[in-house]
């Protein structure tokens, strides 16, 4: 209700158009190093983005999340592939053809804000309008209401200057949105401004995103960042999509070790299937003997592998219990004695690095349990349907 | 720079952009514009050039290689051109080295002192020159009348004389200084502090930490200004054209304008064969700074710590105070005020204090001489106009050359700094040749000043706007892109704008140059198209001293006047708003 009582004031009506305002199909892209060789910086990348729908692309610095970002934009030549904006071709290697950027009806927020010093924040946002032929009245009217929409009713006539960095970033929301761009792009637009700015915006973005509902492609190497603004994460790792898949997805039940290492801490268990039945799965390792649900261990894997088959099996250290003393019956399902190696404070928890069966694993319990702490040996446990299967048998790398 | 601008955003520096393919993508019509100024800028150097090439073989008679290798006079023009230049570019980079250590490194700067070493560029070097010859005549000279006053109670009568090798040092080296103090006071302020500091902390004193690791480390910057130097007093005309005559003293860029100039036919395979030796000899001095920075021992930069402590010189520091004001004195105060005094004498006579007083060198000018009216009138529109032509150019190839990965692109940004190692006279010689006689008939036209003018000091404008266009950041360029802005659009709106201080600075400098000039506006100027330049020599020539300071004067004033203007307008207007910062951010964002 709130956000209708919004729109109506602002003035501002989300359009309503196809649902598949992006599509990628196997694009490609490589740079040649100086020694020659070649780096694939993005291969064969399939993606698409529905009308108001904001897919996040996370990965390491290097991954190529931002040159495919910057190939969508035009901003960059792919080598290979087709890219198709608003069902209309923006790139396509088979036809030799490429729009340039200002024909593809996308918009971009960069990192480091790229507000026109010499123009007044109405100006800058006013510049998408008037480059397409808005009357400058009528473009002028609209820039004010989308500084009113960031926040920033009544400083139209300031110079990016005199503002500070998490204004300058709402102008910047405002100029990428005004134009009522198919497709927005953002190329990691919060990594300037300090934690507690970083925090208000995501929640700015997430409340205009559910007033506009425009469609967005967001670049972060952040994973809370990830989590909190994706509809769908991408997990990108050397050019490639590794995971895609809505964020709750992404982090309980991660398709690769490298996934679930990027957006949070896991205990990787290597492990060998002893069977799986309707109710429980056994495997043995190190440890001894894991238990595990089979609607939770193999989610995400199309089928369940022949006995014997040796996986690797992730826990989050959220879900693992550390208790003081060894357990009081060694035969309990999945509680092992371990040593208890050191601890680290964290505020809400503290994390406990433990060896047990010669793996080392680590184990977050809940504020600061001073026995614990002083401890050198405890049980540590995996709660069954905390157990995921995330690489199975041989074939997988890694 | 051209090897910059491939590398994109996330990728690593030493990747580079491979194309398997070049896909069709409609040109906008800035894209257009600026391949075929890129196109016709290639064509206007790379033309004379050629036209050179082609009259050089004709020139390598063996008539003509005995008239000039041959000639009487060819081993003592060689030796006192380098005497001459080589002493004064070893002494103006000293000076220039002191001078940016104690403005970059010392506390011994103040508010001006930065500045102070490079006025002289914005003033007429002939101005300076013939300030001089004012000052520091045998007979008739300011100084000399000075001295004879003070010194008379004590019976001697030393004489200063501006007409010998020393004068001639001297005034090459008020000259120079400037150019190298550009090169060596960007060393000392990249240079790392931290160098220095820990020098310092390991116990040596300032002089130590100077001689052992500063100087060293700012080797390359050294290195560069003597070199810059070098080309700058090889082609250097307006100083030694007014002095040469009374010493005999021969220096090279005088015989190659004057065996155009006051020879009668036009003596070309002699200017074109000493034009020569002067290429080669610039060609070599670049090959051995090459050499010299490939070395690659120099640990040079890294970030400066904010509030990098000053070497304090204590008291010492009015010492060096006192060497930058001299310096201001020497080639800016006193030159001048020997012009505006001699300007308003009615004859030039020693004895500064007293008259006869007039304005009669004015009256001369303004009423008496139209075509030095005409004169003024012509590089006023050629420096204001030509001008700002030239730094549009200069700012679309920089602007070209960045975007695009375009051959033509990249060739036109190198070929476009090729003139600035090229000796002034050499060029206008070049345009003679290409453009003086069929098929184009351009000589005794402004337009072939105009070109000359264009292509003489294109190089200087891009080097001048090229850190304030690339300092834009290229979000910024992309923002626009990014927001349905073509090329042309951003150009204007973004680009230009955001330039401003770095184009008028480059438009002050263009203009300056072109008024001042003498090499280009002495070879290719008439009696029906006179520039200052040429009047002045003219002028000169004939004798006429008051005459020749007064228009100096006017010169110097018209560009002071100009650059005030064109400084003043380069001031962004949205930079004033910046104070509002701190009262801002207190408010809440809503």
């Amino acid at each position: 209700m709130a956000q209708k009582a919004e729109t109506a004031a602002t003035g501002i009506i989300p359009s309503a158009r196809t649902p598949e305002r992006l599509e990628i199909s196997n694009l490609s892209k490589g740079f040649r190093r100086s020694g020659g060789d070649l780096v694939g910086a993005v291969s064969n990348i399939d993606l698409t983005v529905s009308s108001g729908e904001i897919v996040v692309l996370l990965g390491p610095s290097g991954c190529g999340k931002s040159t495919l970002l910057r190939c969508i934009a035009g901003l960059e030549e792919p080598d290979d592939g087709r890219i198709e904006i608003d069902g209309r071709v923006a790139f396509d290697s088979s036809r030799d053809f490429m729009a340039s950027p200002d024909k593809r009806n996308v918009s971009m927020m960069f990192q480091s804000y790229a507000l026109w010093p010499h123009m007044t924040l109405r100006e800058n946002v006013a510049y998408p309008l008037i480059t397409r032929g808005t009357a400058k009245v009528a473009a002028r009217k609209k820039a004010d209401d989308y500084l009113e929409l960031v926040g920033l009713a009544g400083l139209g006539q300031q110079y990016p200057g005199s503002i500070s960095g998490g204004q300058q970033q709402r102008v910047a929301l405002a100029r990428t949105l005004v134009s009522d761009p198919s497709v927005v792009l953002f190329d990691e637009p919060l990594s300037n401004v300090d934690a507690k700015v970083r925090v208000q915006l995501r929640r700015e973005l997430l409340r205009i995103h559910a007033e506009l509902g425009f469609a967005a492609i967001y670049v972060t190497h952040d994973q809370d960042e990830a989590m909190g603004i994706g509809n769908r994460i991408a997990v990108m790792r050397e050019g490639q999509i590794v995971q895609l898949a809505p964020p709750v997805s992404v982090y309980e039940y991660p398709s690769t070790r490298y996934s679930a290492e990027f957006v949070g801490a896991a205990n990787m268990i290597d492990a060998t299937l002893v069977s799986s039945t309707a109710s429980d799965v056994t495997f043995t390792s190190a440890l001894g003997e894991i238990t595990a649900k089979p609607e939770t261990v193999w989610a995400g894997h199309s089928s369940v592998p022949a006995p014997g088959t040796d996986v690797v099996l992730m826990v989050r250290p959220e879900y693992c219990g550390l208790a003081e003393g060894a357990p009081a019956d060694r035969g309990t399902a999945n509680v092992w004695e371990a040593d208890i190696d050191g601890s680290l404070y964290a505020g809400s928890r503290t994390e406990f690095r433990c060896t047990a069966g010669g793996i080392s694993l680590s184990a977050w319990v809940v504020g600061s349990p001073a026995g614990l702490q002083k401890a050198t040996r405890g049980s540590f446990s995996i709660p069954p349907s905390a157990v995921r299967a995330i690489e199975i048998g041989a074939a997988t790398n890694d | 720079m051209t090897d910059t601008v491939e590398k994109p955003v996330g990728v690593r520096p030493d990747e580079v952009h491979i194309r398997t393919r070049r896909y069709k993508r409609s040109r906008s019509p800035f894209g257009i514009a600026a391949l075929i100024l890129a196109v016709v800028v290639i064509l206007l150097i790379v033309y004379p050039g050629g036209a050179m090439g082609a009259r050089l073989a004709s020139a390598f008679t063996s008539h003509s290689l005995a008239d000039v290798f041959g000639a009487s006079w060819f081993p003592g023009m060689i030796r006192d051109t380098v005497v001459v230049v080589g002493l004064s570019a070893l002494i103006a980079v000293i000076i220039a080295a002191v001078l940016a250590w104690v403005n970059e490194r010392t506390d011994a700067r103040f508010r001006f002192s930065g500045v102070l070493p490079l006025v002289p560029l914005f003033i007429p070097t002939i101005a300076v020159g013939i300030g001089w010859v004012v000052l520091g005549d045998p007979t008739v000279g300011f100084l000399n009348g000075i001295l004879k006053v003070i010194l008379a109670p004590f019976h001697i009568a030393p004489t200063v004389n501006i007409y010998s090798y020393p004068g001639m040092i001297f005034l090459y080296v008020l000259c120079l200084v400037p150019y190298a103090y550009l090169p060596i006071s960007a060393g000392f302020r990249n240079l790392d502090p931290s160098l220095e500091e820990a020098s310092r902390t390991s116990g040596a004193g300032p002089w130590k930490a100077l001689r052992t690791v500063s100087l060293p480390a700012i080797a390359p910057a050294l290195v560069a200004g003597f070199v810059l130097v070098l080309i700058v007093g090889l082609s250097l005309y307006s100083i030694p054209v007014v002095i040469e005559d009374r010493p005999q003293i021969d220096i090279i860029s005088v015989r190659i304008i004057n065996a155009i100039r006051a020879s009668y036919p036009p003596a070309y395979d002699v200017a074109i064969l000493l034009s020569l030796v002067l290429l080669v000899v610039l060609v070599i001095v670049w090959l051995i700074q090459k050499r010299i920075n490939r070395g690659g021992r120099f640990a040079l930069s890294g970030a400066r710590s904010a509030g990098s402590a000053l070497t304090k010189l204590g008291a010492g520091r009015w010492v060096f105070r006192v060497i930058v004001i001299v310096y201001g004195l020497l080639s800016t105060v006193f030159p001048l005020a020997a012009l505006i005094i001699v300007s308003f004498q009615s004859y030039w006579h020693a004895d500064v204090f007293v008259g006869p007083w007039g304005i009669l060198n004015y009256q001369q000018i303004l009423f008496n001489d139209p075509i030095a009216v005409t004169a003024v009138k012509n590089s006023l529109v050629l420096g204001i106009v030509g001008g700002a032509i030239t730094v549009l150019i200069a700012a679309i190839l920089v602007i070209y050359a960045r975007n695009k990965r375009d051959r033509i692109g990249r060739i036109a940004d190198t070929v476009s700094k090729v003139p600035a190692a090229v000796p002034h006279a050499v060029l206008a010689v070049a345009f003679i040749f290409a453009f003086g006689g069929p098929p184009f008939n351009l000589g005794g036209t402004l337009l072939i000043l105009g070109l000359a003018y264009f292509v003489t000091y294109l190089p200087y404008v891009s080097i001048a706007i090229e850190p304030s266009i690339l300092a834009i950041h290229p979000s910024l360029e992309e923002a626009s892109v990014m927001s349905g802005a073509g090329a042309g659009r951003t150009f204007r709106k973004i680009i230009l704008p955001m330039a401003i201080p770095g184009v008028f600075a480059a438009w002050a400098l263009v203009f300056v140059r072109v008024i001042s000039d003498l090499e280009v506006s002495v070879l290719l100027g008439t009696g029906s198209t006179p520039v200052v330049g040429f009047v002045m020599l003219d002028v000169y020539d004939q004798g006429s001293v008051g005459i020749v300071a007064t228009l100096a004067l006017f010169m110097t004033v018209i560009t002071a006047v100009v650059i005030l203007i064109m400084l003043r307008l380069g001031q962004p207007r949205w930079r004033r708003s910046r104070p509002l910062k701190a009262a801002r951010r207190t408010k809440p964002a809503r």
